[in-house]
């Protein structure tokens, strides 16, 4: 019986890749001046998926990737590059999408030798695994298409104006595996800088926009805006110049406008501020540093940090608020052990039809020595500041010290800090906490080392109960010669933001700041191990289980997640066998859609050629 | 016109003309085929044509595995097309270079971090590597020799130790493992066996001695001290054993000194300078039958020939990458049979001359 028409054009082309790659070796010059490489692999198995809310399947795969690079002329004059790949994933490569991605990678650079280089770039992801964050947690599961589109262009001739310009846009279209609910994520930015040195004076002037769009994925709660539209334009101006004592000056003048619209709410404004900078070094050990700011929107700037960090905004701004603050310090450096810093400051600060303003005074002193064999260091911070608004005053401390050593073959290291009425962005705002970490390690036999480690912070803002953040972790892990082997146990809670890459920490407390309230808690287990037990034989697996839960207001959702995944490969020369497995469940109560879980093997071949 | 096969390219040479430099009763002048940029398919394979009937001809040059393996059967052939060619060891930066009683040659490289054996008559390959061994780790192999017994001697600066492994690759031990903290050696470079009375002679570079040891390792007696008087050193270097002569190579002085093996100093050769018959970067050294010293010139990418008075009586090679050109040439060696060996380092080969001294009465040579 013949081989079918199909199956014989494969054979075809197998022979002649063959065939191709036994006498091509070498780079190749097309014409007098194209010179091109070109490698890759091509792969072909066999994979089986099943599920529960996943369409099954099983049958023949085929993938590869390729990697083209050349110039034309020179490569100071055009260098380029195109990478496609084809049904790529965890289980088949060593690439990291968990599900079959296929795309393309490319980019070209021109003129790079010249005074005006210039560049761009191009990528698309089919099918492709993205993630959907908790803050301190492992990432949930997300797949679809992305795309990226950059350009930039420089300008550098001697003794002319530094200019660079910059344009990029992307999209992402992706789904929360285990909803069945869909987003998009777009954005465009446009970036120029021109700098230049003037009679000494180092000038440099900035202008970006940028415009963006999320559909959220309505995975907490109804209330949330479904959809955030935002764009931001800022343009500085900046002058420097080094001033007596090997000191230097600086001052920045910065406009922004912003608007927003979440379909709850929309607004726009505009922000004015002024900052000036000035230090210097009368001695070597003495540094003098003084520094001013204002802003006309102080709100204003208070919002940009919410629509940076992708959150949404759902109410406008009030009455019109301004900041002003003037602060120095003094450092002395005593010896290499000890140092002193003396500072001070003074903020005025309206918002909300109120004026606040404070004085802050106080020091810092910091120890660094080698004690008992190790290494010991220590600062400690005091602030007092008075509120001319209540009268009051209050005393801010913090505390860091840690240390380091080994004790025979154990090496060891902790530390810790504490802070309390720490002075945040807002006069009337103060926070509070702590953080620490641990490291415990030693050899292990010959060639093996052990460590364990643990590390937990928490900062809370003062009369602001429910306000803050918290996360602990602690992993262990043990490597030797050939496999290694880790463990990693995390927890976490706070107030968030819902951004259209998940749920991120939020940057300000949230009274002040008109965002939905929305609080996040969870904790995830995970293991790793991976290595090369014998010559050729490499692989690696994961397992990884996550739980967490969002609330907001009339709405709760409890979330869970496992992926597990792995991956082992015997290289033959230029063949590589690969088979891996891949299991994923995800689900989040809020949806009211059931789990979902997929289970995926693979089995196949690879073989990398150097075309040319 | 002749023509003939070179190392596994196949690559086709003519023999033809004087391509060897000599000076004074030189032939020809420098001229060395082959251009700046690779090296070209067809080149005049160099061939010294020297008073008295001697003569040095190319015989091979030596890049990696590959080298000393049979012609490939067609199964063979059809799995390298299939599965790819398997990984070959390749010279990374050879710097030294010996041959044994077999005819193995054997190439120290300190970029490969290991030892090459090419074995051209059992057609087999043998890479000798210690880096993952964390308590005598061969890391930088320097210079390099063997014993009677075919043992293979090779120094290690920066572990700052003298290897010794079995003629068959496998360790054998290691002289000057550190003790309470300083070790024998604070950089070892040249070494040299005397099989016979039971001696290894190494020079410790930054201590400006030649250390006279047992075959364990003990220090009996040790030669020179740092200085430029004679039998004084300026950063030695390279050694080596001829007869009852050991010579050494004192770099920064730019000369080779000959002692007696009881470290008598017997007389000097070179003079600083980077004109021929001077001495610029003195490296690998080496005697032929007729007992002509030939030292390689590292910077000068050339190997000058002197008689035992010092005088120049030929050099050949030049900086390139064509047949016979060197780029930073380092360590030589010279068998029994007159077969010169040059470490071509940043060429990362090992290329072979063969000498051919002067016809005896009846046209045999010695």
């Amino acid at each position: 019986m013949g081989l079918s028409t199909r199956y014989r054009g494969w054979l075809l082309l197998s022979i002649a890749t063959l065939g191709l790659e036994a006498t091509a070796k070498a780079q190749v010059q097309v014409g007098s001046d194209v010179q091109l490489n070109l490698n890759g692999s091509l792969a072909a198995g066999y994979s089986a998926s099943y599920g529960d809310n996943f369409p099954s399947g099983h049958g023949f795969t085929y993938g590869g990737t390729a990697d083209l690079s050349g110039s034309y002329y020179d490569p100071k004059f055009l260098s380029f590059h195109v990478n496609p790949y084809l049904n790529q994933s965890r289980e088949n490569s060593n690439f990291q999408s968990i599900t079959s991605a296929s795309g393309v990678n490319a980019g070209a650079a021109i003129f790079g030798g010249s005074e005006y280089p210039g560049w761009v770039n191009f990528s698309q992801t089919f099918n492709g695994s993205g993630t959907y964050a908790v803050p301190g947690l492992p990432n949930y599961v997300a797949n679809g298409d992305a795309r990226t589109f950059g350009v930039g262009w420089s300008e550098l001739k001697p003794n002319w104006p530094l200019a660079t310009v910059t344009y990029q846009q992307g999209t992402s279209d992706y789904s929360v595996f285990g909803t069945n609910s869909t987003s998009n994520v777009h954005y465009k930015s446009f970036g120029a800088n021109v700098s230049d040195i003037v009679a000494g004076f180092h000038l440099n002037g900035n202008y970006q926009h940028g415009d963006s769009h999320a559909d959220y994925p309505q995975l907490i709660s109804p209330l949330y805006p479904s959809k955030f539209d935002s764009n931001n334009s800022t343009f500085a101006f900046t002058g420097s110049h080094s001033i007596p004592w090997k000191g230097n000056a600086s001052a920045t003048f910065t406009h922004s406008d912003y608007a927003y619209d979440s379909g709850l709410s929309n607004g726009s404004g505009g922000i004015n501020s002024v900052e000036a900078n000035a230090g210097v070094n009368p001695s070597p050990k003495l540094t003098l540093d003084a520094n001013m700011y204002y802003t006309d929107n102080l709100i204003g700037t208070l919002y940009q940090r919410i629509l940076g960090a992708g959150g949404a905004v759902i109410s406008t701004p009030g009455s019109s608020s301004s900041s002003f603050s003037f602060s120095g310090s003094a450092v002395y450096t005593i010896n290499d052990r000890w140092r002193v810093i003396g500072r001070g400051d003074h903020r005025v600060q309206t918002y909300d039809t109120g004026s606040y303003a404070s004085n802050s005074f106080g020091g810092v002193v910091s120890y660094v020595n080698v004690l008992r064999g190790g290494v010991f260091n220590f600062t400690q911070n005091v602030m007092e500041t008075v509120f001319n608004y209540n009268g009051q005053s209050q005393l801010g401390l913090t505390t860091a010290i840690g240390y380091s050593r080994s004790f025979g073959p154990w090496n060891t290291s902790g530390n810790f800090n504490f802070f309390e009425n720490q002075q945040t962005l807002l006069v009337m705002y103060q926070n509070s906490g702590y953080g620490y970490s641990a490291t415990l390690g030693r050899k292990v036999g010959y060639k093996s080392y052990w460590s364990l480690g643990a590390s937990g912070a928490k900062s809370l803002y003062n009369n602001q109960s429910g306000w803050g953040y918290y996360n602990q972790n602690y992993t262990m892990s043990l490597t030797s010669h050939k496999i290694g082997a880790s463990a990693n146990y995390n927890k976490s809670n706070g107030n968030g933001l819902l951004a259209g890459s998940g749920v991120v920490p939020t940057p300000l407390p949230g009274p002040i700041i008109p965002v939905p309230e929305l609080v996040y808690a969870g904790e995830s287990f995970s293991f790793g191990v991976g290595g090369q037990p014998v010559r050729r034989l490499t692989f690696s697996g994961s397992y990884t289980r996550y739980k967490s839960s969002t609330s907001a207001p009339s709405q709760y959702s409890n979330n869970t997640g496992e992926l597990a995944t792995f991956y082992m490969q015997y290289a033959f020369r230029r063949l590589y066998f690969n088979a891996g497995y891949t299991r994923i469940f995800q689900g989040f109560s809020g949806t009211g859609v059931p789990p979902a879980s997929a289970n995926s093997y693979y089995a196949g071949i690879s073989r990398w050629f150097n075309f040319f | 016109m002749v023509q003939f096969l070179l190392g596994r390219r196949r690559t086709k040479f003519l023999l033809s003309g004087i391509l060897l430099n000599t000076l004074g009763f030189m032939s020809a002048g420098p001229c060395f085929g082959g251009g700046k940029d690779k090296i070209p398919n067809v080149v005049n394979v160099p061939e010294l044509l020297l008073p008295g009937g001697r003569k040095l001809t190319f015989e091979r040059s030596i890049s990696d595995q590959r080298d000393v393996q049979a012609k490939k059967g067609f199964w063979k052939k059809v799995l390298d097309v299939v599965a790819g060619d398997p990984y070959y060891h390749k010279l990374v930066r050879p710097y030294g270079v010996v041959s044994d009683s077999h005819g193995r040659i054997i190439v120290s490289d300190p970029g490969a971090k290991g030892i090459h054996i090419f074995d051209f008559a059992a057609q087999k390959y043998k890479f000798i590597s210690r880096i993952e061994n964390k308590e005598a780790a061969l890391v930088s192999p320097q210079c390099i020799t063997v014993d009677a017994q075919d043992n293979i001697y090779v120094t290690d600066s920066e572990s700052g130790m003298l290897f010794v492994f079995r003629a068959d690759g496998r360790f054998e031990r290691v002289i000057g493992s550190l003790k309470k903290g300083e070790g024998y050696f604070k950089r070892p470079t040249g070494v040299a066996v005397d099989s016979v009375e039971q001696r290894v002679y190494v020079t410790d570079t930054l201590r400006n001695k030649i250390l006279v040891m047992d075959m364990k390792g003990s220090v009996l007696k040790t030669i020179g001290k740092g200085g430029t008087a004679q039998g004084e050193f300026n950063f030695p270097t390279e050694l080596l054993l001829q007869g009852d002569n050991l010579l050494a190579v004192d770099a920064m002085n730019f000369r080779v000194q000959v002692f007696r093996k009881d470290g008598t100093f017997q007389y000097a050769i070179g003079q600083p300078g980077d004109g021929h018959g001077m001495m610029f970067r003195p490296k690998g050294i080496g005697m032929d039958s007729e007992g002509h010293v030939y030292v390689v010139d590292g910077v000068s990418s050339l190997v000058q020939v002197f008689d035992k008075d010092g005088n120049l009586l030929y050099y050949f090679g030049k900086k390139g990458i064509a047949v016979g050109d060197f780029q930073l040439p380092a360590g030589l060696f010279i068998d029994s049979k007159d077969h010169v060996f040059v470490a071509d380092m940043q060429n990362r080969r090992i290329q072979e001359f063969h000498y051919f001294g002067a016809p005896g009465p009846a046209g045999a040579r010695p």
